[in-house]
């Protein structure tokens, strides 16, 4: 060859090399992209009404496309369970979320169904000191295989932020983001830390938080500790924690946090940025991070603090929270530190009255400031595949504040006119963000908004418990234990059935229950009288019926059932839901009393009352969808050769 | 002199780092990290008596060697394992001169590192505490005056009696050198823009210049009656994506200076 062909060929070669390579392509137009809004607790309704009074206009462009629909929620209708059919496109019979809540069928004691913590294997023990010898594991209690495998098996790019139920996140070729589930440092669902020398303010109630009470010394100067993890490293397991000096500046209402090196300066009523916490199980060799906000309530004549619950660092997360791991630094270092535990708003400081309405909205909107910017930032940078992004705000914004919709709420006449439309404008926040995802679409790209459920208001709550002694299906022996949590008031062998949880009832079996007093040929006929019985029962102060259906749950799902499964779901009639006693198994005096919480929004009742919504740029071919069918349809969309099992393609695209 | 001294060596590195402006800042920290570690080894050979070390490192794998070969020999093992500490106390010795040597470069380039690569430059949106120090006992309140230039001031301003302290917040607005003036004394506070290589002041010092010398992210500031003997500003700490992790630029300098120091050493024969 000569010098001269071999320069020519030389140079060609490149070109040649991308030609072929291009004509590897699936096809030779743009990538496919599928923006999927994923917006907790949307409600056809309440939506419907925001379109036509014209504050949605990216909705209404929505709904021109591919029509606004109701869209088939779980049963029960909780967010768990929920997004878990949408994720597997499969009911709680295969996913095995039946609940926020599931128990142990022998002991009965109750845990968070979605994930949990397994500890090391082995461990070595040198004085107090315990030293692992092998790592804790989190473990996603949820079951089924997510829809989105099939196209990352294809080869097309997926990326899930915020996704639920998905703590710890699906190991894949998927980026993810955990959303609802994800715990905060202490491993509850979001548990507040308030510091006040205010006597009125200290109590033991310890639902949703910690209160500490602190002291001046006449230097201005209060020592506030803050409690983080449980150090797993030390025999006992006792919590580590870290000092932060508050130094109060009473003329200027003001006042200055002294924490690990950082100074923030705080006037009363300011809300800080995130300060990163270090809590040391070793010292200098092994710790943990964590990022809190602090606000200042009040510092004269009493100081107030209020601490957020302590989320896990994204910058350097102490569980998994991100698939791949380096997915929530690279985040956290691109944006900045964000909300990583999955209810961010901080509903149990409102409802435990240490947050005021004004206060808890405040903090509400920095959470959808911060989950704006996420998005904002991942849209930018979308260029194929499928990207679902999901929200929380209209979820935990409409359970705290239906009180302002419903004027038969206990609460309406209380709370404050201005906050009525609070409501209307978290929707047009949302309905910006659509504005948002069409914009970013081109021939090829497809916008799909979901809910998994609405909303119904909770104005009276039903001592399911109490309601169940009454009648005879279970015998309380100790009245003064009454409230107590864990049924601490009752005689397990004279109890046929209890409740636990926010939907289900489960019958106390002598084949799977400790103590159990229902032999298992009696449970057929026990669970058709409280059927009948639970759907009889009316409200005395309205009439109405409290139950609209309640479901017999082996019948709503044929197919074998995991032993924690519940008995029964109950399915509430509107207005209505189990309280927050019957959750964890207390026996309160009076089966349907006031909710006078502020937490006066629902989506726990039967399906039938609270369905989601869909919004679609692609029409429908089928009737009723259903959150089962979205992974599937979404697939579809995609055009990959083997859909995901469960569910019905919606948009049949390809016309098979 | 030593002011002098600090307006050079901040060039030096200033003019070391031009070339990384443009690339991401972790370029520039390694460097830096692989030049100190490749000039260390060169001071090591310097100062250090090669010939002597070489002739120690000799002895000392004879006496593991004696070790092996007289396992079965209790006494002779323990006669070569008493050479093999003598060795090693000797050796140690042979080593306090270049680390001498080595120390007070070292705590420069350490200074200027830290002050370049171990904060993040103020943000447009994040404000950032000031904490002033006094000596001799906070203003009263109402006649502290502060005045700001390329800054906006977040009221309000704390005083802590006890502490004689007193914070505030500041805001970058513009795009330009940004002062703080305390009771007529300006003060020089920082950027917003962080190029590959800028120095960060994370604090002022009206004290001796050779504080700021080894910590130059301090700037100086004038002392006069009634202002405040030093200051430093809360800026949050960077971390720099290396090999899937997120380290600190300590980590960063301490392995790659180390590894180039070993590689250095093979390369120029040097003994350590």
């Amino acid at each position: 060859m000569k010098r001269r062909e071999f320069l020519k060929l030389a140079a060609l070669s490149p070109a040649a090399l991308l030609a072929m390579n291009t004509g590897c392509r699936r096809t030779a137009s743009p990538a496919r992209r599928v923006i999927v809004l994923g917006i907790d607790g949307m409600d056809p309704f309440l939506l419907r009404s925001f379109i036509h009074e014209g504050v949605m206009p990216n909705a209404a462009i929505l709904m021109g496309s591919g029509g606004l629909n109701r869209l088939g929620t779980s049963n029960p209708p909780q967010s768990p369970v929920a997004w878990s059919n949408f994720i597997t496109g499969y009911g709680p019979d295969v996913h095995g979320i039946f609940d926020f809540i599931h128990r142990n069928p022998s002991t009965r004691i109750p845990y968070l169904s979605t994930s949990r913590v397994i500890g090391p294997d082995r461990i070595i023990s040198i004085s107090d000191w315990r030293l692992p010898l092998s790592g804790a594991k989190v473990e996603l209690m949820r079951k089924g295989e997510p829809f989105w495998n099939r196209l990352t098996d294809e080869g097309i790019p997926v990326t899930m932020v915020k996704l639920p139920v998905d703590f710890p996140p699906d190991r894949g070729k998927a980026r993810i983001l955990s959303g609802l589930g994800t715990p905060d440092m202490r491993g509850s669902q979001g548990s507040f830390t308030f510091f006040t020398d205010d006597p009125r303010s200290i109590t033991d109630n310890t639902s949703g938080g910690i209160v500490v009470p602190v002291r001046d010394y006449g230097d201005n100067c209060y020592v506030c500790t803050i409690s983080g993890p449980e150090n797993s490293m030390r025999a006992g397991n006792p919590v580590m924690k870290v000092e932060a000096k508050v130094w109060a500046d009473r003329d200027t209402d003001a006042l200055r946090i002294d924490i690990q090196g950082t100074r923030i300066v705080l006037a009363a009523g300011e809300w800080s940025q995130w300060v990163r916490m270090r809590f040391d199980a070793i010292p200098n060799i092994s710790s943990v991070h964590a990022i809190g906000r602090f606000f200042v309530k009040e510092v004269t004549p009493r100081l107030k603090l209020y601490l957020s619950p302590l989320n896990i660092d994204p910058l350097n997360p102490a569980l998994p929270i991100s698939e791949p791991q380096s997915y929530s630094s690279d985040l956290a270092r691109e944006i900045g530190p964000f909300y990583t535990q999955g209810f961010p708003e901080d509903t149990k400081a409102l409802s435990r009255g240490i947050l005021s309405d004004d206060e808890y909205l405040q903090q509400a909107w920095i959470v959808l400031r911060e989950r704006l910017d996420l998005f904002h930032h991942e849209l930018s940078r979308f260029r194929e595949g499928m990207l679902f992004f999901y929200f929380s705000s209209l979820d935990l914004n409409t359970h705290m504040f239906y009180r302002v919709l419903d004027i038969n709420s206990p609460l309406h006449a209380s709370t404050a006119p201005r906050f009525k439309g609070a409501i209307r404008e978290l929707y047009r926040q949302i309905d910006n963000v659509i504005g948002a995802a069409l914009s970013a679409r081109d021939s090829n790209t497809e916008v799909i908004v979901l809910s998994d459920h609405g909303f119904a208001p909770f104005n009276r709550s039903f001592n399911l418990n109490t309601w169940l002694a009454e009648e005879g299906y279970a015998n309380i022996t100790s009245a003064g234990a009454r409230n107590q949590d864990m049924f601490a008031a009752i005689d397990w062998a004279s109890t046929a059935a209890y409740g636990l949880g926010l939907n289900c009832l489960y019958i106390n079996r002598s084949d799977r229950e400790e103590n159990g007093a229902v032999s298992p040929e009696q449970v057929p006929d026990l669970l058709l009288r409280l059927k009948h019985d639970l759907e009889s029962v009316t409200d005395p102060a309205t009439g109405r019926h409290v139950i609209a259906n309640a479901y017999i749950t082996s019948d709503l799902y044929p197919g074998p059932l995991p032993p924690y499964a519940p008995d029964m779901i109950i399915g509430y009639a509107r207005c209505y839901r189990s309280s927050w006693e019957t959750t964890l198994g207390s026996y309160p005096v009076g089966v349907i009393t006031d909710n006078l919480d502020p937490w006066s929004g629902t989506h726990c009742v039967d399906p039938g009352v609270v369905p989601g919504i869909l919004l679609s740029t692609v029409p429908l071919s089928l009737p009723d969808p259903d959150l089962m069918d979205m992974g599937k349809s979404i697939s579809s969309l995609f055009g990959v050769p083997v859909l995901p099992s469960g569910g019905r393609d919606i948009f049949n695209v390809s016309g098979s | 002199m030593i002011n002098a001294a600090a307006i050079i060596l901040n060039g030096v590195f200033d003019i070391l780092l031009l070339p990384f402006r443009p690339f991401p800042h972790l370029w520039g920290l390694l460097f830096i990290s692989l030049l100190s570690g490749l000039g260390m080894i060169m001071v090591f050979r310097l100062v250090s008596n090669q010939d002597k070390i070489s002739r120690l490192r000799r002895r000392m794998g004879g006496c593991i060697l004696g070790i092996l070969l007289h396992l079965s020999n209790p006494l002779t093992v323990m006669e070569f394992a008493g050479k093999l500490i003598w060795s090693n106390t000797v050796y140690l010795l042979y080593l306090i001169k270049p680390l001498i040597v080595i120390a007070i470069p070292l705590m420069l380039v350490w200074g200027q590192l830290d002050a370049r690569y171990g904060a993040a430059a103020m943000d447009k949106e994040d404000p950032v505490t000031v904490t002033i120090f006094y000596e001799d006992g906070l203003p009263v309140r109402g006649s502290l005056e502060i005045g700001v230039s390329g800054l906006e001031l977040i009221p309000p301003v704390v005083l802590i009696d006890t502490l004689d302290e007193a914070s505030f917040r500041v805001l970058p607005v513009g795009d330009f050198h940004r002062t703080l003036e305390i009771e007529g004394v300006s003060i020089q506070v920082g950027r917003t823009e962080s190029w590959n290589g800028c120095r960060i002041l994370r604090g002022f010092d009206s004290g001796s210049s050779l504080k700021r010398l080894f910590c130059p992210w301090i700037g100086k500031a004038d002392k006069t009656e009634g202002s405040p003997a030093s200051g430093c500003y809360s800026l949050p700490d960077v971390r720099y994506g290396v090999l899937g992790g997120h380290w600190y630029w300590i980590a960063v300098f301490l392995v790659f200076s180390t590894l180039s120091a070993i590689i250095g050493a093979k390369v120029f024969n040097v003994k350590i």
